[in-house]
C-alpha cells in the first residue's frame, strides 16, 4: 500500500543537538564534548544537585502522594514561588496580582507558549532577536505564528556588545514590536549588558510601546547569585509596565530532561492578568492539556523549605563558581608561557593519537583493510614471515591501538614468501618509525614554539563573558578543524560550553585553539 | 566637571522617573483580551474542588478512583519509582525520547513479536501523553498532506477539535454514536467514509468498532485505555491489529496516563507505521523537528518509570493484573448503576451502561439534566451526559442511580 508520507525526507541533524550525537559516534580517548549547555562536573560527569536528590527522595517516600493530572496551568505553588524567584517576593507586581504565570515545559515551552499567545491576542505579529541567539529561538516563534527580525547585539570586532547598533535597531523597530531579551549570560555571546546599559535599554523600548520578552534561563548561573542576576528583569517590572517572562530550571537546578518551567506574563491589572491566564490555557490544553508534575514538585518542595532553599543557593554558587574558574584557566593556558603544555599523560596520549593516526595512513597506502575501524592486515602465517620482523610490527601496531590479525591462507597472487612479503613487512616499519620521529620531533617542536609567544590574539573575552558559554571567536574552518584534528566538539558558531571543561582537558582545548588560530587565521 | 557629572545624575533621574510616569499612564496591551470559558471537561473537576456539599460526586474526568473514591499510585509503579530515585541523572533526553520506553511501548501496541517492529517500519517518539502525541501528529500531517482533512467522530474527545484546530488542519467529521440505540450507528459510519474523499485521515478510537476494507484513508487511533475497556492489553488493541493485518498503514497516539495512573507524567508515545525502515527513519526525524521547537524533549521521569516496568517481567506482571482489577472494577460499577436504576422503575432502557466499554459512558442525558444533577444533587459530569465510570463506587452508586432517575423519570 502506497503511503501518504512517501513525500518525506530525512531531516538534517539538529544544530546543537546534533553535537553530541557526533561526539557519541567519536572513539577518540582525547575527545571533548562542549557543545550543548548542560553542566559538568570537574571529571566530567553530569552532575544531579544533591538538594534534588533529597527533595526527590522525599516526594518517593510520603504515601499520600498522588499522580493526577495538574491543572492546565500547572502546580500552583510552584507557579507562584517561580514568579517570585525572578521578580522578588516584595515586586508590587506579584502583591498586586498583576502575573499570569504557567507552569510549562522548560525554556523552550515557556517560550512556544508565549508565542502563541502573542500570535493570537496581539496587534504586531513580529518578534526582534538578538543576533546571534540560541539556535532554537527562530523556530519557537516562528511556529508560534509570530514573524521573526533582528537587531544587533554582538560585536565580533570587540567580542563584546555592539550597544550602539542596539539602541540604533531598537529605535528603528515596527512600532509595538515584541523584543526577545536574555535577562543573563546570553547565550551563545556570554555577552551582557550593564546595568547602565539596561537601564538605557529599558527606557528606549518603554518609549517606543515596544514589548519586552525575557528568556530567563541562567538565573543563578551567572554571577552565582540569584538576586543580582534578575536585576535586568526586575527593573522593567519596577516601571510599572508589561512584559512576558519564561524561566527555566534546566541549568541552575540541574532538572534538565524533567522539563521544568514556566512563562510569566506581567499585566497592567489583576483583572487583567486573570483573563490572560484563562487564554492562555487555551494554548496549553490543544498542545499536552497539562504539564508534567516529577519536575515541578521538586522545585517546589526546595523554593518552599528554608533550609533546602538555602543548599540550592550553596550548590548553584559552586557551580557558577567552577565555571568562573574554567574561564580563568583557559584564558590563562592561552596567554601565558606556560601555555599548550598540555599535562604528561595527556601529552603522551595526544603523541600516540596522532601517531595512530599517521600509522593508519601509512597501512590505507599498503592495502590493509579498514573493518569496523580495526585495521586488518591479510599477511601469510608467521612462520613465513621473518619472525623478529614480525613481532616488530606487531608490538607497534598494537601500541597504537591498531589491531594486527594473521591469517592462516595467503590469498593474493603473490609468491610465498620471497621477496614478495618480507620485504614489504620491511617497508611497512621503516615508514612506521619514520613516522614516530616526524611526528614526535614535530609536535614537540610545535609545543616550544607555544611556548614562547602564547596564542594570538585577545583572549580576554574569555573571562569577561558570562556563563555557561563562551563565543570564541572562532570560525567555521576553525571549529572543524579542532573536531577533526583534536576531536572537540562545539556547534558551528564558535560556542563552547565552559560547563564541559575541567582542570585536566583545559590544556587540550588550549592547544586546540592555538593550532587553529595559527593554522587556520 | 562635578556640575556636569552632577546635571548628568539629575537628568537620569528625571529620564527615569518620566520614563516610569509615561509607562503607568499607558494602558495595556491585554485590555481587549476575553475571559476564555472553562474547559469542558477540566472545569468540571474545578467546580467540583469548590463545592462544599459532603454528598459530592464527580464523575467529570476520566481519572481512576478506587472504591473509597480516592486516586490511585499502582504498586507496580510506587516500585519502579523507588528503584529509580536518587540512581540515575537528569539529563536531556533525545528529541524524539527515551528510545528504551519506546521500543517497550510498541510491542504494547503492535504486538510482541511483530513483524514491522523487526523491519523497524515505524516511526515512533516519546510524546506528551495522549494530547502532546495527537498533537505531534496533527502538526505533522498539516505539514507534510497540507490539503488532507482531519475526520472526526461524534463525539468525541472535545479536545480533538482543539488539537487539529491548533494544528490548522482542516476537520470534518464523521457519525459514529447513535443517539437512540445509545451505540454505534455503523452504516452512518460506513457512508460517511465512503463519502470521505481519497486520502482522507480518519480518527479513530482503538477499543472501537472497526470499520475495514475502506482502503485510501488513513487510520489515525487515539488509544488511551489500552487493558481499560476488557482488562486485557492485548484484547483492546485488537482494532489496530485487524487494520495491521488487513494491510493499512496506519499512526496510533498510546497514553499511560489511565492505564499506568501516570497521569500527571504526561507520557506517550506517537508511532507511524511506514513503507520501509528508510521512510521510517526520515519521519522520525521530521516529527522531531516539530518537537524541538514545542518543548525541546520530553520530560525523562515518566518514561523511566514505564521503561523499567514493562522490561522487567514481575513488574510487567504486576502491572498487568492491577489494571485487569482497575477494568473489573469498573464493568462491576457498571452493572451495579444499572441495577440500582432499573431497580428504582426507571422507564428508560439503561442496557447501554452495561453494553458500552471503557471508563466512560454515554448516559443520554440532555444538558438541562445534567444541570439538574449538578445544582440539586452536586453530581459533576460534563454537559454531553458523559459520566466517568472510574469515579462510581460501591458507596455512591445509589445516590447516583437516584440522582438520575430523578431528573431523567420524567422524559
Amino acid at each position: 500500500m502506497d503511503s501518504v508520507f512517501a513525500n518525506v525526507f530525512q531531516a538534517p541533524e539538529d544544530p546543537i543537538l546534533g553535537v553530541t550525537v557526533a561526539y557519541n559516534k567519536d572513539p577518540s580517548p582525547v575527545k571533548l564534548n562542549l557543545g550543548v549547555g548542560a553542566y559538568r562536573t570537574e571529571e566530567g560527569k553530569p552532575l544531579v544537585l544533591n538538594v534534588v536528590r533529597k527533595a526527590e527522595q522525599k516526594l518517593v517516600n510520603d504515601p499520600s502522594r498522588v499522580k493526577e493530572y495538574l491543572p492546565i496551568l500547572g502546580l500552583a505553588d510552584f507557579n507562584k514561588l517561580t514568579a517570585k524567584l525572578i521578580l522578588g517576593a516584595d515586586s508590587p507586581a506579584i502583591l498586586e496580582n498583576r502575573v499570569a504565570t504557567a507552569q510549562c515545559l522548560s525554556g523552550t515551552g515557556s517560550l512556544r507558549v508565549g508565542a502563541e499567545f502573542l500570535a493570537r491576542h496581539y496587534h504586531q505579529r513580529t518578534i526582534y532577536i538578538t543576533v546571534p541567539t540560541w539556535g532554537n529561538h527562530t523556530k519557537i516563534f516562528n511556529l508560534g505564528g509570530l514573524n521573526v527580525k533582528s537587531y544587533r547585539y554582538y560585536d565580533p570586532a570587540t567580542r563584546g556588545l555592539d550597544f550602539q547598533g542596539l539602541l540604533e535597531d531598537l529605535n528603528a523597530a515596527d512600532a509595538g514590536a515584541v523584543v526577545l531579551f536574555h535577562a543573563c549570560a546570553h547565550n551563545p555571546t556570554g555577552v551582557d549588558p550593564t546595568l547602565e546599559q539596561w537601564e538605557q535599554i529599558r527606557q528606549l523600548v518603554r518609549s517606543k510601546g515596544l514589548l519586552p520578552f525575557f528568556d530567563s534561563a541562567y538565573q543563578g548561573f551567572a554571577s552565582g547569585n540569584l538576586d543580582a542576576d534578575a536585576q535586568s528583569v526586575r527593573m522593567f517590572v519596577a516601571d510599572g509596565g508589561e512584559c512576558f517572562i519564561a524561566q527555566s530550571y534546566a541549568k541552575n537546578m540541574g532538572l534538565y530532561g524533567e522539563r521544568v518551567g514556566a512563562l510569566s506574563i506581567v499585566c497592567k491589572t489583576a483583572e487583567i492578568a486573570s483573563k490572560v491566564e484563562s487564554q492562555v490555557k487555551l494554548v496549553i490544553r490543544p498542545m499536552y492539556s497539562n504539564p508534567p508534575i516529577h519536575g515541578a514538585s521538586i522545585v517546589a518542595s526546595i523554593l518552599k523549605d528554608r533550609d533546602l532553599y538555602d543548599e540550592w543557593t550553596a550548590e548553584l554558587k559552586e557551580m557558577a563558581d567552577r565555571i568562573i574558574s574554567m574561564r580563568k584557566e583557559l584564558f590563562d593556558a592561552l596567554t601565558t608561557k606556560e601555555s599548550a603544555h598540555a599535562s604528561g599523560d595527556l601529552k603522551l596520549l595526544k603523541h600516540v593519537y596522532m601517531l595512530r593516526r599517521q600509522v593508519k595512513l601509512s597501512l590505507k597506502i599498503m592495502g590493509a583493510l579498514d573493518i569496523c575501524g580495526h585495521f586488518v592486515l591479510i599477511t601469510p602465517p608467521r612462520e613465513k614471515l621473518g619472525g623478529k620482523g614480525a613481532f616488530m610490527g606487531e608490538y607497534v601496531f598494537s601500541m597504537v591501538g591498531v589491531e594486527f590479525k594473521e591469517v592462516r591462507e595467503f590469498f593474493l597472487l603473490v609468491d610465498d614468501g620471497g621477496v614478495g612479503f618480507s620485504g614489504s613487512w620491511l617497508i611497512v616499519l621503516g615508514l612506521v618509525f619514520s613516522w614516530l620521529v616526524v611526528v614526535g620531533g614535530g609536535s614537540t617542536w610545535r609545543t616550544r614554539g607555544a611556548d614562547s609567544e602564547g596564542t594570538p590574539g585577545d583572549w580576554s573575552h574569555i573571562i569577561k563573558q558570562i556563563g555557561m558559554f563562551t563565543f570564541t571567536g572562532l570560525n567555521v574552518e576553525q571549529v572543524k578543524f579542532m573536531t577533526t584534528e583534536y576531536h572537540i566538539y562545539m556547534t558551528s558558531d564558535g560556542r563552547i560550553s565552559m560547563a564541559g571543561l575541567s582542570s585536566r582537558t583545559v590544556p587540550h582545548l588550549a592547544d586546540a585553539i592555538h593550532a587553529a588560530t595559527t593554522q587556520l587565521a | 566637571m562635578a556640575a556636569l557629572r552632577a546635571a548628568n545624575t539629575i537628568s537620569t533621574k528625571l529620564t527615569t522617573k518620566t520614563a516610569a510616569f509615561c509607562t503607568r499612564s499607558m494602558s495595556s496591551w491585554w485590555g481587549h483580551v476575553d475571559q476564555a470559558p472553562k474547559d469542558p471537561i477540566l472545569g468540571v473537576t474545578e467546580a467540583f474542588l469548590a463545592d462544599p456539599s459532603p454528598s459530592k460526586v464527580n464523575v467529570g474526568v476520566g481519572a481512576y478512583r478506587d472504591d473509597d473514591g480516592k486516586p490511585v499510585v499502582l504498586n507496580c509503579v510506587r516500585q519502579a519509582e523507588a528503584r529509580i530515585a536518587g540512581n540515575l541523572n537528569m539529563e536531556y533526553l533525545p528529541m524524539g525520547g527515551s528510545n528504551h520506553m519506546v521500543e517497550e511501548t510498541l510491542k504494547l501496541a503492535y504486538g510482541e513479536n511483530s513483524e514491522f517492529i523487526k523491519d523497524k517500519r515505524i516511526a515512533a517518539v516519546q510524546a506528551l501523553s495522549g494530547t502532546g502525541a495527537c498533537r505531534l501528529f496533527a502538526d505533522f500531517q498539516k505539514r507534510y498532506q497540507p490539503e488532507s482533512e482531519i475526520y472526526i467522530p461524534v463525539p468525541t474527545w472535545s479536545n480533538h477539535h482543539n488539537i487539529w484546530k491548533d494544528a490548522n488542519v482542516s476537520q470534518k467529521t464523521y457519525h459514529y454514536y447513535h443517539p437512540e440505540s445509545k451505540g454505534l450507528d455503523f452504516s452512518a459510519m460506513m457512508d460517511d467514509i465512503k463519502n470521505a474523499p481519497k486520502g482522507s485521515f480518519f480518527l479513530l478510537h482503538a477499543c472501537a468498532h472497526n470499520p475495514t476494507g475502506e482502503k485510501g484513508h488513513f487510520p489515525f487511533f487515539d488509544m488511551a485505555y489500552q487493558g481499560f475497556a476488557s482488562g486485557d492489553p492485548e484484547r483492546d488493541a485488537k482494532a489496530i491489529r485487524i487494520f495491521l493485518e488487513d494491510g493499512h498503514l496506519l499512526g496510533i497516539s498510546q497514553s499511560f496516563a489511565k492505564n499506568m495512573g501516570l497521569y500527571g507524567q504526561r507520557v506517550g508515545c506517537l508511532s507511524v507505521l511506514c513503507e520501509d525502515e528508510k521512510q521510517a527513519s526520515a519521519v522520525k526525524s521530521r516529527l522531531q523537528q516539530i518537537a524541538r521547537p514545542m518543548y525541546s524533549n520530553p520530560p525523562v521521569h515518566g518514561s523511566l518509570l514505564v521503561s523499567v516496568i514493562l522490561s522487567d517481567p514481575d513488574l510487567k506482571k504486576l502491572w498487568l493484573s492491577e489494571v485487569k482489577g482497575m477494568a473489573e472494577r469498573i464493568i462491576g460499577v457498571r452493572s451495579a448503576l444499572r441495577d440500582n436504576l432499573e431497580k428504582l422503575g426507571s422507564p428508560l432502557s439503561w442496557e447501554h451502561i452495561t453494553k458500552q466499554i471503557g471508563m466512560f459512558c454515554y448516559s443520554g442525558l440532555t444538558p438541562e439534566q445534567v444541570d439538574r444533577l449538578t445544582r440539586e444533587y452536586h453530581i459533576y459530569l460534563t454537559r454531553n451526559g458523559r459520566i466517568s465510570m472510574a469515579g462510581v463506587t460501591t458507596k455512591n452508586v445509589e445516590y447516583l442511580a437516584k440522582a438520575i432517575h430523578e431528573v431523567s423519570k420524567s422524559s
